[in-house]
């Protein structure tokens, strides 16, 4: 029988939860327990640890023996893949480069790529609606919200 | 009962005074008119905007900060029935059920009455909330200062309970979400010895995981995602909108809904862990058994617009209720206005009516002036919506992005925190991948440190016997409750039944 993906995806996010909840109960074990008549810092991570490695568990078990009815969808398709590949790589990458560059100039950069790359508005058009967001939101929220933004090497 | 009212009419003079000064009634304005932006546009909910502007409320006073807040959130319940009558698309989560009779209502060409009811039965069941809240909040208050730890724990464990009803999918899952978001919550220095936990030596951890970040990335981020994945494309129902005003014959149909609307949203709504969006389906389900002709439902019914629509504002009122008085978050929007309270350096619960009334007050009488101004701004500026709804996804998505980002970093100065921001996005697209429910997360994350907190002082002060739990009666009814919650829907599976189908239905 072939596996279906709905399956498959079931019992991998199961199993996550499963390992997450035994990392915790690995790193709670190193903090104090207490006593019931006196809790430490661990009592509370402790239980909450094993209860969810429990549920992680059950998760699992239910994954194997109930049949996913699920259809054959693949869980992404490869141009939503690279779509959401290039937004989540260029927001990673403005986070790294905004104390370098300034709000304004890593603003503009991420501007033109999600027009750009993402949206495929021309280049022209993109560097213009980038341009003016940049400005727009410097403008607004730094000059006269006051929110406190890098301003890099140059000022802005 | 008499001292009650009186004081409640004090309260409610005194309230008006604060939310008509100038500076107050401009942030009410503020917040219902972006709330009715972001409720309109689609993929931007209260809860992001909410994390959004809080960094802009920091030059306001608290009071200012909370009303504009708060009128982000009954504002947005407002817009989120136009984008749902007028596109057949949910502006907002608790206007799924609106899509149903609201678009048919509309490809009939009789868009204005289903928009008009929608603002008349919000305005009628948000004054009605208002209302409720006004008589029910001082006592509930004075009741809530007698509780010690084991309440509080009791009434935690309730609420978690009832959270795990919050969403439509697995309810084993919603249970391991609640756990893993507790656990999230216990990151960060103990509050009791101050010893750090899942910190990993560093800095940012050790101030524990930022509301902000999470929310913004679990609903901000998450929710971009989902639709550049999607490739959202909204199609506005081309008509003429004329008669907004309901006509009489509508008015007769749709009165008994909005009252029962009301009424069910306001009682729903103030349980722990409901929110605005159950009551809509409950709303919807309880009118299409109670009609006469049922079989015109879904095909354009002006109940199926009222009630839900009614339900919803009401709901929001109601879920004030928790907040104001216990100093409990009641669900996630109601989790980043406790953030901003605390923000501003107020705790909300039993004592806030004391030892800040004119934020209590002024918060609650400015919901009434909301809704007045909702009614009066909207109706008229329905074109204005339609032609925001116009805006394509592909130039709204970079800004959504970059209001994350600079909401997240205004908050905290700390580039980490955008960081933390993200892998919440990618976290939270995951769990939609997979069926997993954030809300229960992060509520639990929320109430997990109060919950912790009373847990170890209630052990402490029985020297460890669990039994103090039962012992105290208003604690022992709390269990009992939990109890009835757990065993309710398996003992009446034709209640169970029930509600699905009505979730079926309407989605």
């Amino acid at each position: 029988m072939p596996e279906s993906g709905a399956a498959r995806r079931e019992r991998l996010s199961a199993l996550v939860v499963l390992l997450v909840a035994l990392a915790a109960l690995v790193e709670a074990r190193r903090l104090p327990f207490g006593s019931v008549s006196a809790p430490g810092a661990g009592f509370f991570p402790l239980t909450l640890g094993a209860g969810l490695a429990l549920l992680g568990a059950a998760l699992l078990v239910r994954a194997f023996v109930t049949t996913a009815a699920g259809a054959a969808a693949p869980f992404v398709t490869p141009s939503a893949r690279a779509r959401l590949m290039t937004v989540m790589t260029a927001m990673l990458a403005y986070a790294a480069l905004l104390g370098w560059l300034g709000f304004a100039l890593a603003t503009f950069a991420l501007m033109v790529v999600l027009f750009r790359v993402v949206e495929s508005h021309g280049w022209a058009r993109a560097v213009l609606e980038s341009a003016a967001t940049a400005v727009l939101v410097h403008v607004v929220f730094k000059a006269w919200l006051g929110v406190r933004l890098p301003p890099g090497p140059w000022g802005f | 009962m008499g001292v009650l009212s009186v004081d409640a009419l004090q309260g409610t003079v005194y309230g008006f005074a604060v939310a008509l000064q100038p500076a107050n009634l401009v942030a009410c304005f503020v917040g219902v008119f972006v709330g009715t932006l972001i409720g309109v546009l689609p993929g931007l909910g209260p809860v992001a905007t909410m994390s959004l502007l809080l960094p802009a409320t920091f030059v306001m006073t608290p009071t200012a900060s909370i009303i504009m807040m708060a009128g982000i959130y009954y504002g947005a319940m407002y817009g989120g029935s136009t984008t749902s009558i007028l596109v057949n698309i949910p502006g907002e989560a608790a206007s799924v059920v609106t899509c149903l009779d609201g678009y048919q209502m509309a490809r009939q060409g009789r868009a204005g009455p289903a928009l008009g009811i929608a603002a008349f039965g919000s305005f009628i069941a948000g004054t009605l909330g208002v209302l409720g809240i006004m008589l029910l909040s001082p006592p509930l208050a004075a009741a809530a200062l007698r509780f010690g730890p084991p309440e509080i724990f009791t009434l935690l464990l309730l609420g978690f309970t009832m959270i795990t009803y919050l969403g439509s999918g697995s309810r084993l899952k919603a249970v391991a979400m609640a756990f893993a978001g507790m656990l999230l919550g216990t990151v960060g220095l103990d509050p009791v010895t101050a010893t750090p936990r899942f910190t990993f030596d560093t800095v940012t951890l050790s101030d524990g995981v930022g509301l902000v970040p999470m929310i913004m990335g679990l609903f901000g981020v998450t929710e971009v995602l989902v639709n550049v994945e999607a490739g959202l494309k909204q199609e506005v129902f081309q008509t003429k909108i004329r008669h907004l005003l309901p006509t009489r014959q509508d008015w007769k149909d749709s009165a008994a809904p909005i009252a029962r609307g009301s009424v069910l949203g306001f009682a729903l709504g103030i349980l722990p862990g409901v929110g605005a969006i159950i009551p809509t389906f409950v709303a919807y389900a309880l009118e299409k058994r109670l009609s006469k002709r049922p079989e015109t439902f879904g095909r354009g019914a002006i109940e199926g617009v009222a009630a839900p629509e009614s339900a919803n504002n009401a709901a929001t009122a109601g879920s004030m209720i928790p907040l104001l008085t216990l100093g409990i978050a009641p669900n996630v929007v109601m989790a980043v206005l406790l953030g901003a309270f605390l923000v501003h350096g107020v705790q909300p619960g039993p004592l806030m009516l004391r030892e800040h009334p004119e934020l209590f007050w002024g918060v609650v009488a400015s919901m009434y002036v909301g809704n007045v101004l909702l009614l009066v701004l909207n109706l008229p500026l329905i074109g204005l919506w339609v032609q925001i709804l116009k805006v394509p996804y592909g130039l709204l998505f970079p800004l959504i992005l970059l209001m994350c980002m600079i909401g997240v970093y205004g908050v905290s100065d700390n580039i980490w925190d955008v960081v933390i921001m993200l892998a919440f996005g990618g976290l939270g697209w995951l769990m939609r991948k997979t069926g997993f429910e954030a809300a229960p997360m992060v509520l639990a994350f929320v109430l997990g440190r109060l919950a912790e907190e009373s847990l170890r002082q209630s052990l402490l002060l029985s020297r460890g016997r669990f039994a103090i739990l039962l012992e105290r009666p208003i604690a022992a009814a709390f269990l009992v409750a939990t109890v009835v919650v757990i065993v309710l829907p398996v003992a009446l599976p034709r209640l169970r039944a029930l509600l699905t189908r009505a979730a079926a239905e309407a989605s």
